[in-house]
Formats: C-alpha cells, structure tokens, sequence
C-alpha cells in the first residue's frame, strides 16, 4: 500500500487549474484540494506560490512538484 | 520611444524567479524615479532660508512668518527630515509627484519633496503654534493620519482652492429652492467640492403647479441642470466638478431616476456624470422581503394632505395611512421588482447608491434634533439636514441645515505598529477641527451655518486589509472581527474624548447639545455595559503595550461629557479613499484589496503596484474581493459600523455569474446586519489574463 498522496492547489476561475484537474481525473488519480486563498497557512507551510501546484508527497516529505499546467512533468510526477 | 528606467525596473516585479515575483525591484523602481526624474526635475535651493524666502516671495506659500520665527519652522524641517522618510514603493511615490506635489508655474520643476509638503500642511494648521506644528508633522511624516485630497494639496499654499471636501443640502420644492440648490452647485464645485442633494421634496413628474394638473416636470429635468451645471463649474478646468442627487424610493419619479443611468436610454433622458442615490427606509425592505405590492406616492399631494414631505415622514407609521387616503396620489408597483430594477441598474452602471434611512437613524446620537435623510457623494456622510425657505429679494430666507464635513483617514497599520492610536486620533481631531475652523462657506449660507453650528469632521481609517495580511490575518476571519471591534471602539473612544476637551477648552460644544443623545448619556450604554477587549489570542498580541479603553473609562468620558459636552455633532466616517491610499502605501479604506497586484495604464506604460506588504511568504493573504462572500465583509463592516456616528463607503464586488437577484440578497442582508448605506457595486469580468497567481 502506498504512502504517497497527491495535493494539488488551485482556485477557482483558473484555467490552468481546470487543466490540471481534466489531467488528472483522466489518469483516474485521486488527490486533494486547497484554495490557498482560503488556507493561507497551508500554502505558507508549502511554500506556494501561485496556483495550480501539484505537490507529491510521501509522508512527510515532498517527493516533487509541479507548477502550472505541464503534462509532461505531470505524467512523470505520476511515473515517480 | 525609449521606456523609462524606472518603469522597466518597476516592471521587472512580474519576472518570476522560482515561482517567485522579483518584489524588491519595485524599491529599485523608486530609487530610479528619485535619481533619474525627481532630483533632476526638483529647484535647487541652498539653504532652508533660501527656499522657504523664495516660496514665500513668489507667492506658492502664503506668509508663514505672519506666524513663525525663521527657527521655529526650521524646527519642524528638521524633525521630519530626520526621520528619514522613504517611499515603499514606485506607486507611492508617482502619485506623490503627479498630483500632490507643488510644481513651478511652467509645471515642469518640483518645489516640493514629501517632507516638505508635509511641513507646508503641519505649520499652515498649527497656525502658529510651533509644538502643535511638530505634533501634526510627526504624525503625517510617520504616515499614521492622511488628511483628505484637498486638505493635504491645498494647504499652505497661496493659490489654492478650500481645504474642505464634502458638500450636501436639501432642494425645496419650489423655484427659489431649485435656484439656490444650482447657484449652490456652481459654487461649490468652482472650490472644488463634491456635492449631493436630495432631491426628495420635489414633486413628481405630473403633478400640479399652482393646482394646475399635468405641469410639474419631475426630478430628470432637475438632474440634468446639475449635471450641466457640475460640469460647467469645474476647478479651473483642473479637476471635473463631481455632485450626486438622491431621491426617495416611495417618490413616483424612482423607475425614471434609475433609468437615466442606463446605458441604452435615450440620450434626452439620460445622466452621465452625476452620481446617482436612493432613500430606502425600513418599509420598502420590509415589502420587499415579504414580496409585497408596493406603493409610490405623489410628493406634492402628500405634501397637500399632511403639510410635511414625504422624504420627512416615518414610512413604518405613515405608509398604510397614505395608501388608505384617496386624496394622496399614488402608484401600485412590485417591491421585489423594484428592487431587481435597483440590482439590474447597478449590474449595468455601478450606481445608484443606497441609503439606509432606518439604519442611519436608529441609535443616531441626534435623533431629538433631527433626521439623517440623505448622504453624499461616497455614502459615508450622515448628517441632519433641514430644507431651507429660500425667499424673493427683499424677503428674509429661512436657512437651515445643509451639511458640511471634512475628511481625513488613520493609517491602521502604522498606528498599530507604533502603539499610538489615542496620539494619533486626537491630533487627527485636532486638524480635522482646525479645517473646519477656517472654512467658511459664506456664499452657500445653509452649509455655512452647519459648519459654523455644528463643526462637523469625518475621521475615517484605511489599510484595513494590509494591516490583517502582514499580520497573517485573513480578512473573512472571526479574527479580523475580533480586531475591528476592539480598533474602532478605541478609535470612538478617543474621538469623543478629544471632542469633549476641545469643548472644555473652548468652552463652546456644537449647537443642541444638551438634546443629544451624548447629553442624556445613551449613547454611552453600549460601552458602559461592559469592557470591550480582544477574545482572540493572535489580536489580544497585536494590542499588547497597548491600553484599551475599560467600561470604567467610558463611564468617566460620559461624565466629563455631561459636564464639559462635545465640540463635534459629528466625529467618523470612513471614506474610499482611493489616491491618498497609494501615497500612503495603505490598501483603501477598510475595504478588501481587489487585487494582490494591480496593474495600472499610465499613457503608454503599465505600472505594477504590489499591495502593501506584500510578499512571497503572505501572498495569499491578500485574497481578491471579488473572491470573497459579500456577506463576510458586510459582516466584517457591520462590527466596525457600531463604533462609528456615519457611516461606511462599502463597496460590493460581484461576478458576472452573480444574478440580480443575489444582488438584492446582498441588499437585504446589508441592511439587517445594520449597514447605513451601500456604495457602488462593482462586476469583475471573467478573464483568465487577469489571473497574476496563475501559473500558465
């Protein structure tokens, strides 16, 4: 069973953010959301800086990240 | 043409460094526009001699040795010179040398630094009195208070317009009355004031004149006289003259008033420079709510019937009675549909503005004396006001109240930081009074007699939203409530108190007093009750070193109002403020940013202007209104709204997604959290360019 979980920021009316959701829900994974407009402190404690941001993590720690809509970095993310 | 270095530096903010913006360049940006613009651009002088001689001797300064010795003023230049002052960033600073700073008479050299305008304004409202002069310039130069546009630009200077901002008054129904309103506009506007009226009191379209049916024109043909006659008495061309007109939702003429904004109207009809509000009592949303038939009435009938305006009456006791009479004329339409129509006009123009009646006038201190039935051109002015009788020549006019209020702004964040909120309050009375000292309005009487009597001043806040994100304080949290309650309770606190010893030294309190509800000591219950601290722990920090006002001590200041009473019949009210913000690197008002960084067209260059205190770490802090549920900031205004005499310029952001009919929510909700008015209403446009926290 893995560890691995997937984060992705987001907000709304953000194309690229709609993007990397279509991305994702194609390749069937299953990960959660965060309006860091909303949780500010989340994105602080990720050091966030824009929206979308795919964060693959592994308990604690962050295995890799992706910023913007970059399917070839997103498919390597999953790859990994 | 070749873009300017400080331009291409302020730029360079954008360019992302590990999904970072490149924030500092902005400091870069300033310290450009000061070595490559502003040194080059700026007269020379010597010494502080040489340069005050000359402003003075060439007539740009009035003659401040009437007042002060040489050393005396350079006492105060060199405070505030040490303090070592510098612009936060290339926004600030821009807006400074295009709009406030004093140029030549060629205008292309600077006479003017930000210091120097600040010692300017400092010993022109010390007048004379040096430790007050140093108190006033510490003040602005720490940027803890920013008086109001024509206060800061104009004073000090030998040819300038009045230092006052905001004018209102009533139209009486009749010719002499809209005579005087027009001939007041002209005037008003030429010193360079923002005007409003009510227009209320006017008969409606149709009605009788000299009890001929059929004759009466309405209040379009009024507006646009106004309309004409702002545009006309503009400030030397300099600045447009700006005047609003409000008029009561039960008059017949309301569905015209609101279509004269629309953009598809015809273009005898319709209005597009004057501002437009709307009087709504308690009874329209009361049918409005409950989805009810409404009524409109004929003004001059009621009038007729009643001998008392429409405008003036208690809707809640009189509406019934005035639908049962069939001598009152009258119109049947839909509440709710009314209001969509206000939602709908506001969806297409921004306006109208709303106005409260109820709220406005429930818990207002001088409620024996008499109503607030309108407000002004950014809906935070609130003041009794009383038609005047304007005679035929040879005749004795009856000049009664129209309104008169000058504004100033606390910058929330530096007198939190530096721990002097009660300094800073009661110097920012004490010029907001000496304003309203030397304004004499001779030439309108009704605005002259307000000032003279009752000496009102609007002492509002901004950097609400920059002072919550520094702090790392979402602007929706129960947290920022937490904060406002305390702030603006302390704000009223010594507002009133300063306002009470200025009475006692003077000796004199404003005209009806002892009627007051500060008189009676009612006022006071709210805070006697019980002591009003911080309940969070993060706000209960930010106020450490700080000393909150205890119920003891509000017991105290009601007895030393009893006693001594108070200079002002008015204290607060929160202004936009929108180009004074900039200069004080605050975000406007105590209103959300719109924005985390916002891009601005000057000609053919784009500025940035990052949100003050903005950086990568508190970046989200900074949430967009147009993000945010209206209803956390109505909730979020209504907390600071019980701390303040008037009222609030609220702003509601909206999406091209939100409906008319979640407009009028809003409306509804607005007004049972105790709002007294509402602002424009602004629609963002959905674009994905417009997105600076996407990454593509």
């Amino acid at each position: 069973m893995s560890t691995k979980r997937i984060i992705k920021f987001e907000k709304d009316d953000c194309n690229p953010c709609n993007m990397v959701s279509e991305y994702l829900d194609r390749k069937g994974v299953v990960y959660e959301t965060i309006n860091p407009f909303n949780q500010p402190e989340l994105a602080m404690q990720f050091r966030v800086r824009s929206v979308p941001t795919v964060i693959l993590m592994e308990q604690e720690q962050e295995l890799q990240r992706v910023i913007g809509f970059k399917p070839e970095e997103l498919s390597a993310l999953l790859a990994s | 043409m070749v873009t300017k270095k400080w331009i291409l530096l302020n730029n360079e903010i954008m360019v992302k460094n590990d999904d970072e913006f490149s924030l500092h360049k902005d400091k870069e940006a300033v310290r450009s526009y000061f070595l490559d613009y502003v040194n080059k651009n700026t007269v020379f002088f010597y010494t502080l001699k040489e340069k005050i001689d000359y402003l003075i001797e060439q007539e740009y300064y009035i003659d401040f040795y009437q007042w002060y010795t040489f050393e005396q003023m350079q006492e105060v230049y060199d405070m505030v010179y040490a303090k070592k002052f510098r612009f936060q960033s290339f926004m600030s600073a821009f807006k400074f040398f295009q709009s406030y700073a004093l140029r030549d008479d060629s205008g292309e050299k600077f006479l003017e630094r930000y210091e120097d305008r600040v010692v300017a304004v400092s010993l022109f409202l010390a007048r004379g009195d040096v430790k007050q002069a140093l108190e006033y310039a510490e003040m602005l130069i720490n940027q803890e208070y920013q008086p109001a546009t024509p206060t800061f630009l104009n004073s000090g200077k030998k040819r300038s317009g009045e230092l006052v901002s905001c004018f209102l008054d009533e139209i009486g129904d009749n010719l002499n009355g809209i005579g005087y309103a027009i001939d007041s506009a002209m005037k008003l506007s030429s010193i360079g004031g923002g005007v409003s009226f009510n227009l209320s009191k006017i008969r409606a379209r149709g009605e009788s004149i000299k009890d001929v049916e059929g004759r009466a024109g309405g209040v379009l043909p009024i507006m646009k006289i106004l309309e004409d006659t702002f545009s006309y008495a503009n400030q030397l061309g300099q600045r447009p003259g700006a005047g609003a007109v409000y008029l009561n939702v039960f008059h017949t003429d309301i569905e015209e008033f609101l279509d004269c904004k629309k953009i598809n109207v015809d273009e005898k009809v319709r209005i597009k420079s004057l501002s437009i509000g709307v009087v709504v009592p308690d009874k329209f949303m009361e049918l409005a709510e409950k989805d009810e038939a409404c009524y409109l009435f004929h003004p001059h009938t009621v009038l007729k019937q009643y001998g008392k305006y429409l405008d003036e009456m208690d809707m809640d006791e009189m509406y019934e009675e005035l639908v049962t009479n069939p001598a009152v004329k009258k119109k049947k339409v839909n509440a709710r549909h009314l209001m969509v129509k206000i939602a709908q006009t506001q969806k297409e123009s921004g306006y109208p503005y709303l106005f409260f009646k109820g709220n406005a006038n429930r818990g207002h201190a001088l409620k024996d004396i008499g109503n607030v039935k309108f407000s002004n051109l950014c809906t935070e002015i609130m003041q009794i006001s009383d038609v005047s009788d304007i005679e035929i020549y040879g005749t004795e006019d009856k000049i009664r109240y129209g309104i008169s209020c000058n504004l100033g702004s606390l910058n929330i964040a530096t007198v939190m930081d530096n721990k002097r909120i009660k300094e800073a309050v009661k110097t920012a009375m004490r010029s907001l009074t000496i304003v309203s000292d030397i304004t004499n309005i001779a030439m309108v009487p009704s605005v002259q007699k307000a000032n003279k009597e009752l000496h009102s001043v609007g002492l509002g806040a901004m950097n609400l939203h920059g002072f919550l994100a520094k702090n790392f304080i979402m602007y929706e949290s129960k947290e920022a409530l937490d904060f406002c309650n305390v702030f603006f309770m302390m704000v009223n606190f010594y507002s009133l108190q300063s306002s009470m010893e200025i009475a006692r030294e003077r000796k004199e309190t404003f005209v009806g007093f002892e009627s007051s509800e500060y008189a009676n000591g009612n006022y006071f219950a709210q805070y006697i009750a019980k002591d009003i601290v911080p309940v969070n722990d993060k706000i209960a920090a930010l106020f450490e070193g700080v000393e909150i006002p205890t119920a003891a001590d509000w017991a105290q200041l009601m007895a030393d109002v009893k006693e001594h009473g108070i200079f002002h019949a008015y204290r607060l009210a929160i202004a936009p403020n929108q180009s004074t913000s900039y200069i004080m690197n605050a975000t406007a008002s105590v209103m959300p940013v719109v924005d985390v960084i916002e891009v601005r067209e000057y000609g053919d260059s784009t500025t940035y202007y990052p949100m003050p205190y903005l950086d990568n770490d508190n970046y989200f802090f900074y949430k967009s209104a147009y993000d945010m549920d209206q209803k956390n900031v109505l909730r979020l205004i209504s907390v600071i709204q019980k701390h303040v005499d008037q009222g609030i310029s609220t702003i509601l952001h909206t999406n091209t997604k939100d409906t008319t009919r979640d407009i009028a929510k809003y409306y509804i909700y607005a007004h049972k959290m105790g709002l007294k008015s509402l602002y424009y209403t602004r629609t963002r446009k959905a674009g994905i360019d417009e997105c600076v926290s996407c990454s593509v």
